[in-house]
């Protein structure tokens, strides 16, 4: 029993982390329909600002985590600035192209200017500590990561209900001419979304770095695909599916740790990918269906 | 009479397609002028030249003395024009407040927005019973007084309706005419698309009929409604089917 209540915090902190990044992905994709591979690079970003700064300021370690999250979510505004937005009334196909070109770039001038090499970051000790809940022992980061998920999406959710700024994402995602012709600046909405994926993204590289105790140039390719499962499990473009998506998709991971016995473990990603294979065959729209919520792409 | 919006010139142009040509055209202050024309006249097109949603080839407009060709489509409302589109547009998945509250998205008075909110509501009661449901559940003619609600919300000084009874019932057809002229009582200039020429004709103030992307006419409401070679080319339909339905 103990073992299952732990497996489901394991799992459920998982799955948050994988949510956060899945609804940065769909809440730029609801607004502009640009799948935004770079959406990774913002974690690397977030985790070098962290290396950077203990490098040459060495500010105490709790500082490194607004600075990690306040990168990521500069960085997402400044992608958004320096390269979407002027292909932003370019095919869907450059947008895509500019983003792994964005990608890319990152990459490789952490590469030449810091270091192939991952590179320790320090997270607060206590982080990587446990506590007990009752009688459970249970990692710190785990318990952080789903309660930081929990705040992070109801900040999210009350954004978009109750804000000027949230009414016109959610409108934007229908239909952005008419939300435009309200006079409301197409600018200000996309660059909000952006904005948003960046924080959600930078608090999930808290995490991952904690986690890794390290950051690398290619630090962001894994999560950023584990995200796009996410979004495509639960079906592009909706915020809910992201989110639906994303808890999935952790679940089936911790789960299949679980149970697969140690010789095929290493597979797991396989397995978990097939399983998502056979959702979608079954189901092409995705877990949450169509015209179920906001952002949803399709009319 | 001073010219609020004044269309020189203008045309549009979907690549090949010339949906536009040289059309002028005067709104003057407090006027109500419809504008006219059987399917793919170009009327749509016009209307979406002046909210700046398409691009003139040639031409420009002006609103209100000033040149406003080349604003973004965020502008033009800012410049006092309201477009309620074909189509109603209203935002599906919000409610029918939120709606409102997205069409004051320029208004900073909060006290103002929530108050013309409930004034709204007491010129449609219909959409205060439904103030919380998604726009998306209300009927067709629902969502037409939601969309020219919402266009009010801004405080226009022109409020362009794109074929506000589009695919009504006559009895909800007449129920916007009744709320368009209660408009135009309360003193608000209007240009009006319709296909409806019968019941536009009857109260505007002046009109023009474009045809195949042209302005065939302009003139009087009472002298397009007396040409009988007008209506017999160009707004037959729109005659014989009121004409049917009343
Ligand atoms: N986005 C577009 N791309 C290409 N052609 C278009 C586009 N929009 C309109 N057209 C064409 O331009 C012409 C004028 O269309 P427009 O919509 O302005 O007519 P309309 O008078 O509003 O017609 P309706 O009464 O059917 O609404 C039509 O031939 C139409 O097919
Ligand atoms: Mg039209």
């Amino acid at each position: 029993m103990d073992y299952f209540l732990q497996q489901s915090l394991n799992a459920l902190s998982v799955g948050g982390e994988y949510a956060l990044l899945a609804l940065g992905l769909a809440i730029v994709f609801s607004v502009i329909r640009l799948v935004n591979f770079a959406h990774g690079e913002l974690i690397a970003l977030g985790g070098y600002a962290m290396y950077l700064s203990v490098l040459f300021a060495a500010p105490p370690v709790y500082a490194l985590i607004p600075i990690c999250i306040f990168v990521a979510m500069l960085s997402a505004v400044c992608f958004e600035r320096v390269a979407f937005r002027p292909v932003r009334n370019a095919p869907p196909t450059t947008g895509l192209l500019t983003a792994f070109g964005v990608s890319i770039l990152v990459q490789n001038i952490l590469v030449i200017f810091v270091a192939t090499r991952p590179k320790p970051v320090p997270t607060p000790d206590w982080m990587g500590g446990t506590m007990s809940i009752g009688d459970l022992d249970v990692p710190v980061v785990q318990v952080l990561e789903t309660i930081v998920t929990v705040v992070a999406i109801t900040g999210l959710l009350l954004l978009l209900r109750k804000t000027q700024i949230g009414l016109a994402m959610r409108a934007a995602a229908k239909d952005f001419v008419t939300v435009r012709m309200m006079g409301v600046r197409a600018n200000r909405v996309i660059m909000t979304a952006f904005a948003v994926s960046g924080l959600l993204a930078g608090i999930a590289a808290v995490f991952i770095i904690s986690r890794r105790g390290a950051v690398d140039p290619f630090m962001g390719f894994i999560p950023v695909l584990k995200a796009f499962v996410a979004c495509v499990l639960g079906g592009f473009g909706s915020l809910a599916g992201a989110l639906v998506g994303g808890l999935v998709l952790g679940c089936a991971e911790v789960f299949l740790q679980v149970v697969l016995p140690s010789q095929v473990a290493g597979f797991r990603d396989a397995f978990v990918f097939l399983m998502v294979g056979l959702i979608l065959v079954m189901k092409p729209e995705g877990l949450v269906g169509k015209k179920v919520e906001l952002g949803d792409k399709d009319e | 009479m001073t010219a609020l919006l004044d269309v020189r010139s203008a045309s549009v142009r979907y690549g090949a397609i010339a949906a536009l040509r040289n059309v002028d055209l005067v709104v003057g202050e407090g006027e109500i002028v419809a504008l006219l024309g059987p399917n793919g006249a170009g009327k749509t097109s016009l209307v979406s030249a002046i909210a700046g949603i398409v691009p003139l080839a040639t031409g420009d407009v002006h609103f209100d003395g000033a040149n406003i060709s080349n604003l973004a489509v965020e502008d033009i409302v800012r410049r006092g024009i309201s477009v309620t589109p074909e189509g109603r547009r209203v935002f599906a998945d919000l409610t029918v407040t939120e709606n409102l509250q997205l069409g004051a998205a320029i208004r900073a008075d909060r006290q103002g927005v929530a108050d013309d909110i409930e004034r709204n509501f007491s010129m449609f009661p219909i959409l205060k019973a439904r103030a919380r449901s998604e726009a998306k559940t209300l009927s067709g003619g629902e969502q037409q007084m939601l969309a020219i609600a919402r266009s009010l919300m801004s405080k226009p000084r022109l409020l362009v309706l794109d074929e506000p009874s589009l695919g009504l019932a006559p009895k909800i057809v007449d129920q916007i005419f009744e709320l368009m002229a209660k408009l135009r009582d309360e003193g608000l200039t209007m240009l009006v698309v319709e296909q409806n020429a019968a019941e536009a004709l009857s109260f505007a103030d002046r009109a023009y009929v474009l045809n195949s992307g042209e302005c065939v006419y302009s003139g009087t409401a009472a002298e397009v409604a007396n040409s009988d070679d007008l209506i017999a080319h160009y707004l037959g339909d729109g005659i014989a089917t009121t004409a049917l339905t009343d």
